[in-house]
């Protein structure tokens, strides 16, 4: 068996030399999350420039399902421009699965260049002489100067005014990414959270649920009673709602209650953030948050979440 | 048990007798041997070449519809894409004679293969011969005029380039990604035997390949 192993041994080390030892000369996507529509693997972009980002793209995938994803990286290695961000985008799905109206700016620090990838749906809105005309109106010249944030910030609203035109839709975007928005005499107030405007519904909800069990309680007939001791007095039977912790003292003494269900109810009365979100007041700064809490079946407006979309390739970059 | 020369051996069962009964109702001469094995070496070679010939052309014609007409979800497909690329073509050569003249060399080169476009067969390999001469002509074209360009006449020629390079990407990832693939795998299977000799008498051979012949 020595030789047998010894050969078995040389065969999988050339194996795994083969693999290791493979240059590095490719670099795949990386730091993409189907949560987020950036991916600052170079550390480009402040926590304001992200927040701005993802309210424009969170808006527009609410309003037309299209998402604008910006990618940074130091350098591509042996890709070009056009075929890594055609992987990357590819690897990330931004867009409508079936619309395709997904858009990445890939930005290479160390290369020195950057490149904008339509989704083949927005392919007649963004052609290639498009492209080049946005990034080197709003791109080029912070680009040059190293201003990283204020060029991701006006390109991606330049981008995403395109895409409002596109779509037809009436859109601050700018005062979206501030996360302000106008009413309608036109003056800017601060917005609530999209979370916060949707607890109003669940919370009267609950507020009606609640009165319904209180009047089914006070209009409780004394019926049947659940076993007790026949030793102790009589006592109305109360019912048990778990979500209301200890049940109303009773004007006798009562047996033992039975055993308690601990479990936060369906209505998300335990479960942070639950139907009821952000309360109020402005959303945290510093970047972007998930949906991730809120119960499966809820709305998850107000987050990013890649929509499947992909694209042909094609594109324009710096000029 | 040997069976003398002279007598016969019957064979008996309801099944038969059906086709005992059809047997008998041939002419005489069908009914010997030789017949018999004639008609079984015809039903063969028509299920192989009819059969299998008529499944080998219908996949033949599966792959060539994703080169001919098949479109994507949008509406996209690699015809129409080169028509997109002619227009792009048209386009830039009008921008750039602007700029070098109308009796440039550069231009004239690509205003040749943009007509010779329209008398292309609609095949794969003459149609790659004259889209990679074009994309060579409008990529020496457009780097003259750049060269010679300023202002808004160097914008505007790089727009259209812009448009030009981007489609001539989407073009060459949609055919290696959607017929470049099938075409192979037909290939392969078209040269194998039997299907190479089925292929042959059946019309249904190997396919063009989107590449130099």
């Amino acid at each position: 068996m020595k030789p047998l192993t010894r050969i078995a041994a040389a065969g999988l080390a050339a194996a795994a030399a083969a693999v290791l030892a493979v240059p590095a000369l490719a670099v795949s996507p990386q730091g993409i999350s189907s949560d987020s529509c950036i991916a600052d693997n170079a550390g480009l972009f402040s926590s304001d420039t992200e927040e701005y980002i993802t309210n424009i793209s969170v808006a527009l995938q609410e309003s037309c399902g299209a998402q604008i994803g910006i990618y940074t990286i130091d350098y591509i290695g042996n890709n070009t421009m056009e075929g890594y961000a055609y992987e990357v985008f590819e690897a990330w799905g931004l867009g409508d699965a079936d619309k395709d109206n997904g858009l990445l700016l890939l930005m290479s620090r160390g290369d020195d260049d950057y490149w904008a990838t339509p989704g083949e749906g927005l392919e007649s809105a963004f052609t290639g002489n498009t492209l080049g005309e946005l990034l080197a109106d709003n791109l080029e010249e912070p680009w040059v100067n190293a201003d990283y944030d204020t060029g991701a910030r006006q390109t991606v609203l330049a981008l995403a005014e395109r895409i409002a035109d596109f779509y037809d839709l009436d859109l601050d975007l700018d005062a979206v990414g501030q996360g302000l928005t106008t009413d309608s005499s036109g003056a800017a107030a601060e917005v609530q959270p999209a979370e916060s405007k949707r607890s109003v519904f669940p919370m009267i909800l609950l507020l009606v649920i609640i009165a319904v069990i209180v009047l089914a309680i006070l209009s409780t007939p004394r019926g049947p009673r659940g076993p007790h001791d026949p030793d102790a007095p009589y006592a109305p039977r109360v019912p048990r709602f778990f979500f209301f912790g200890v049940p109303r003292r009773p004007r006798r003494p009562a047996p033992p209650p039975p055993p308690r269900n601990d479990r936060p109810g369906g209505f998300g009365g335990g479960r942070p953030g639950g139907f009821g979100g952000n309360p109020g007041g402005p959303r945290p700064g510093g970047g972007f948050h998930s949906g991730g809490a809120r119960p499966g079946g809820g709305h998850s407006g107000g987050s990013f979440r890649a929509g499947g979309g992909s694209t042909r390739g094609g594109g324009a970059g710096r000029r | 048990m040997e069976l003398e020369q002279n007598e016969t051996f019957t064979i008996t069962g309801p099944q038969l007798e059906v086709l005992g009964e059809l047997e008998g109702r041939l002419p005489a001469p069908a009914r010997r041997r030789p017949a018999a094995a004639g008609f079984f070496a015809v039903m063969v070679l028509l299920s192989v070449f009819g059969i299998g010939g008529a499944r080998l052309k219908a996949r033949r014609s599966e792959v060539m519809s994703l080169y001919l007409s098949g479109a994507t979800a949008h509406g996209n497909s690699i015809q129409n894409d080169f028509s997109t690329q002619l227009d792009n073509a048209a386009n830039l050569l009008r921008a750039c004679r602007k700029v070098l003249g109308e009796s440039d060399g550069t231009c004239a080169a690509v205003a040749d293969l943009i007509a010779r476009w329209d008398d292309t067969d609609t095949a794969p390999a003459a149609q790659y011969e004259v889209i990679h001469a074009l994309d060579s002509a409008v990529d020496v074209m457009y780097n003259a005029a750049k060269a010679q360009a300023n202002g808004d006449a160097l914008e505007q020629i790089e727009g259209l380039d812009a448009n030009y390079v981007s489609t001539q990407s989407i073009l060459q990832r949609e055919i290696a990604q959607s017929y470049t693939p099938a075409a192979q795998e037909y290939n392969a299977l078209a040269a194998s035997f039997p299907a190479s000799l089925i292929g042959a008498v059946r019309g249904a051979g190997p396919v063009e390949l989107y590449a130099a012949q």
